[in-house]
């Protein structure tokens, strides 16, 4: 139980953290919303020509839209930048030395800053949604539940996505270049701007192999309620199967990283 | 001619001020509150070409804000500034040409690179003609030993040598003043020793202007003839060193070892007035006398009278003592000092 | 400062930061190789968007990739030679600032040659070859004013972007977390730049054109080569909104320096 406390207190502490400056915070919130502006705008041309495509409708597009933004803005820059960042200071060695788990600790930091942004980008979402004239939630409770299990599996995979690119910073000096990679990968493969059904045969056979489409396409599929029951259950098993390996992975890459650091030192 | 004069210098900071907790943070989200921290105020500084100045003080006393006021990278929030005749801030080129800065915990120096290799880059970032850059390279390869490791990257250099390099930068350009920010922090004695003969031969040599903060007294004594005390933004002494010593530093001390045990009772009746036992055991003693009464010479004979002298040691008047008693508050240095 | 030794300085810099990436190598190479995969999904991005829809408001595919390419290209070009902006909020948090303000060289010019980013090689050949690509399969009349316009328009991209994400990233002045989503979130709107400006709102439209000037690096030479308006020649503003940015992104950064409180001791 002390244990559990242990990484609670590190939840409030990142939703302090995150609040703390609150001209950035506010930014931070903002800027979530720019990047899908430009995308609603290009699929809503796109979609004047044609009522359905790639099996969706406008409708569609937008409940899918939004979905992708939300699950976005659950993790969002200020974590994907401090583990590299705490590798660039230096700072990490006063972390390391602490009496935690370095991998579960940075998750539930990343929890705490989910919640201190996440709520206040959900309910400006819900806003533009009723906004645009968006009404078609779903309906049954059973969607709704997947619909939550989805949400928490897209939180857990990210985070270790992002988490492991994080670590790369060992290897790298930093710089713009690995987290521009590692959103554009997310970006493309979890389907946040084209929705996987749009892909060419290969291409969609590639993506569904990959752990990213648990990030956007799965909880925005269920949503929009496009994602046949009959495939639910396989969806989640390959999902946990993801997890587990995305974690297990990490862990490999922290043990190199360690060895790396004392050998190396600095 | 001042090479370096304020008048009324101020500067304060904005600080949020934040509750603890998550209530704390959320309340401080809707209504921000702000106090303001003065860092330095009222500072006048008189400052003369060739002069070596120190300038002194505790923790956050403002020692740092000033230099850097001084050096054009903080804009004042109040009074008058003037450096070589310009203004740091507002003309910060044309002053940087003219000053030399070390900050004791960065460094000039690029982390990748063999250190001569900095020394070229920094050549032509100063417009270093070649003669002089060469006459000057050769001096203070000389004088601070920098042969060894010229050829290293500064990322592998002690540091010790790192400071001397940094040194060797910030002279490199012939500048009229030199800033020191905490240049011997963290030095071993030997090095201490190198960097302060090397200042004094600066100053001596080529008339440079030093400017020196420093925690060590021991730098400032022996580098610097001109003290000014800061104290939590405020200047409360400025004056020759010499000076602070002949007014509060009356008393010095020997102390000595004994060939056979000490009477000590005998002792404290031989001690006139205006010397005083201190400490004494069975084979020493310290003695303390007003240096301005007596001479050391006196003092010893006292002494010799009363014990078997085999060895002594004697302390030279220094501020240690009185500085420290500034900054543990227990004195307070008058007005006019 | 005079031009020449502008230059001088940059080029100087510039080699020795290439000379201390190289020591890095597995460095250089993973961030060689991130930029052009980036910059490849892209492209997969608007293949696979236009395999199933029609054109977009009269744009062929292959227009759009060159819209996409030129700002591809020009990203690379300033991705590599000033990524120390990128630098920005930590060099101010860390104090670091405090040398190059000691310095007799412009501080921007400093702090823009801080870093290189070798992600930008990627961005600049696969631009490159997405250009040739493009333009090979795209319709333009090549007159001499459109041949003269090419390096103009290079150079105040360039310029235009650099200037930019400069000034976004002097946000760091002013909001003092360690984390500053603004710069990033101003390099995102040159999202906008990547399609058609009609595409969007007319409040959009205004902002793209007027306040973040992004429609002058992507669209409107593309309107202007594809000849696809009469306005089109409008392009040739370029170079005076590129000074323009400069302009103000300097001045952000002077008034932002005033703020500088020069952490640590």
């Amino acid at each position: 139980m002390a244990v559990m406390k242990k990484y609670a207190r590190h939840v409030l502490c990142a939703i302090q953290e995150t609040t703390a400056y609150r001209a950035s915070y506010f930014i931070n919130i903002v800027s979530q919303f720019v990047s899908y502006i430009a995308i609603f705008f290009l699929w809503r041309a796109v979609y004047t020509g044609s009522s359905v495509i790639g099996g969706m409708d406008w409708s569609d597009m937008q409940g899918y839209l939004l979905i992708s933004l939300f699950t976005s803005a659950l993790i969002s820059g200020s974590s994907e930048f401090r583990v590299s960042r705490a590798i660039w200071t230096g700072n990490i060695a006063v972390e390391l030395v602490r009496p935690v788990d370095y991998q579960t600790a940075n998750l539930s930091i990343t929890v705490g800053n989910g919640i201190a942004e996440g709520v206040l980008v959900a309910a400006i979402g819900i806003v533009f949604a009723l906004l645009i004239g968006f009404a078609a939630p779903p309906a049954s409770p059973v969607t709704w539940l997947c619909f939550l299990v989805a949400v928490a599996c897209s939180f857990i995979t990210k985070f270790l996505i992002v988490y492991i690119f994080g670590l790369f910073t060992f290897w790298t000096t930093g710089g713009m270049g690995l987290s521009w990679l590692r959103r554009g990968l997310t970006d493309f493969f979890s389907g946040a701007i084209i929705p996987l059904s749009f892909f060419p045969g290969w291409l969609k056979a590639a993506a569904d192999v990959l752990p990213f489409r648990g990030i956007v396409s799965v909880p925005a599929t269920i949503f929009i309620g496009r994602l046949p029951s009959s495939q639910i259950l396989l969806t989640f098993a390959v999902e946990a199967a993801w997890i587990a390996a995305l974690w297990f992975f990490a862990r490999l890459v922290w043990y190199f990283a360690m060895r790396k650091v004392t050998i190396h030192g600095g | 001619m001042n090479v370096i004069e304020t008048k009324g210098l101020c500067k304060s900071f904005r600080s949020p001020l934040k509750k603890p907790g998550v209530l704390g943070a959320v309340r401080h989200l809707v209504k921000p509150e702000h106090r303001e921290i003065i860092a330095v105020t009222e500072v006048d500084l008189a400052i003369a070409a060739g002069e070596s100045v120190a300038y002194v003080g505790p923790n956050g006393a403002g020692k740092s804000t000033t230099i850097k006021m001084l050096t054009g990278i903080l804009l004042p929030t109040g009074g008058e500034v003037r450096v070589n005749g310009l203004h740091p801030y507002h003309q910060r080129m044309r002053n940087s040409k003219n000053i030399g800065v070390v900050f004791g915990q960065r460094t000039q120096l690029w982390w990748d690179i063999p250190v001569i290799e900095s020394f070229t880059l920094l050549r032509d970032i100063y417009e270093v003609p070649e003669k002089t850059y060469a006459e000057n390279l050769a001096y203070f390869t000389g004088m601070l030993g920098l042969a060894e490791f010229l050829n290293q990257s500064a990322r592998r250099l002690s540091l010790g040598q790192r400071m001397r390099c940094d040194l060797a930068v910030a002279l490199m350009h012939n500048p009229a003043i030199v800033f020191l920010d905490e240049p011997t922090i963290g030095l071993d004695v030997a090095v201490k020793e190198r960097i302060r003969e090397f200042l004094k031969t600066v100053n001596r040599e080529r008339g440079v202007t030093i400017m020196l903060t420093s925690h060590d007294l021991d730098d400032i004594e022996d580098v610097c003839r001109r003290l000014i005390i800061i104290d939590t933004g405020r200047i409360i002494y400025d004056g020759s060193i010499q000076g602070l010593l002949d007014k509060y530093v009356k008393q010095r001390s020997i102390r000595i070892i004994a060939g056979a045990k000490i009477d000590k009772a005998q002792a404290v009746g031989a001690m006139p007035a205006g010397v005083e036992i201190v400490t004494a055991s069975d084979r020493e003693m310290t003695v303390e006398f007003d240096r301005f009464r007596y001479t050391a010479k006196d003092v010893l004979e006292i002494i010799m009278k009363a014990a078997e002298v085999v060895d002594f040691q004697l302390e030279e008047p220094d501020i240690e003592r009185v500085v420290k008693n500034v900054y543990e508050g227990r004195l307070e240095l008058e007005q006019g000092d | 400062m005079r031009l020449n030794r502008t230059v001088f300085l940059f080029s100087r810099f510039l080699a020795q930061n290439i000379k201390i990436k190289l020591e890095y190598k597995a460095d250089f190479i993973i961030m060689l190789f991130s930029g052009a995969v980036l910059q490849i999904l892209g492209v997969m991005f608007l293949g696979v968007l236009y395999s199933r829809i029609p054109p977009i408001q009269g744009w062929m595919m292959w227009e759009i990739v060159l819209i996409l390419a030129s700002i591809f290209f020009t990203e690379g070009v300033v991705s590599f030679a000033f990524e120390g902006m990128w630098r920005i909020v930590r060099l101010i948090n860390l104090g670091d600032l405090d040398r190059f303000l000691l310095r007799p060289v412009s501080p921007i010019l400093q702090i823009l040659t801080y870093d290189i980013g070798a992600h930008g090689i990627g961005n600049m050949i696969t631009g490159l070859i997405l250009c040739v690509i493009a333009l090979s399969r795209t319709q333009i009349l090549w007159t001499w004013d459109r041949i003269l316009y090419l390096p103009v328009l290079i150079v105040s991209a360039a310029a235009i972007r650099t200037a930019i994400s400069f000034a976004a990233n002097c946000s760091g002045f002013w909001l003092t977390s360690f984390y500053n989503a603004f710069p990033l979130m101003v390099h995102q709107m040159a999202d906008f730049a990547k399609y058609p400006t009609t595409l969007f709102t007319e409040p959009i439209q205004f902002f793209i054109t007027v306040v973040l000037p992004y429609a002058f690096i992507g669209y409107i030479p593309a309107v202007y080569l594809f000849n696809k308006q009469p306005w089109g020649a409008a392009a040739w503003l370029v170079p005076v909104v590129a000074v323009w940015c400069i302009v103000i992104a300097r001045a952000v950064f002077y008034r932002g320096l005033r703020r500088y409180d020069s952490p640590g001791n």
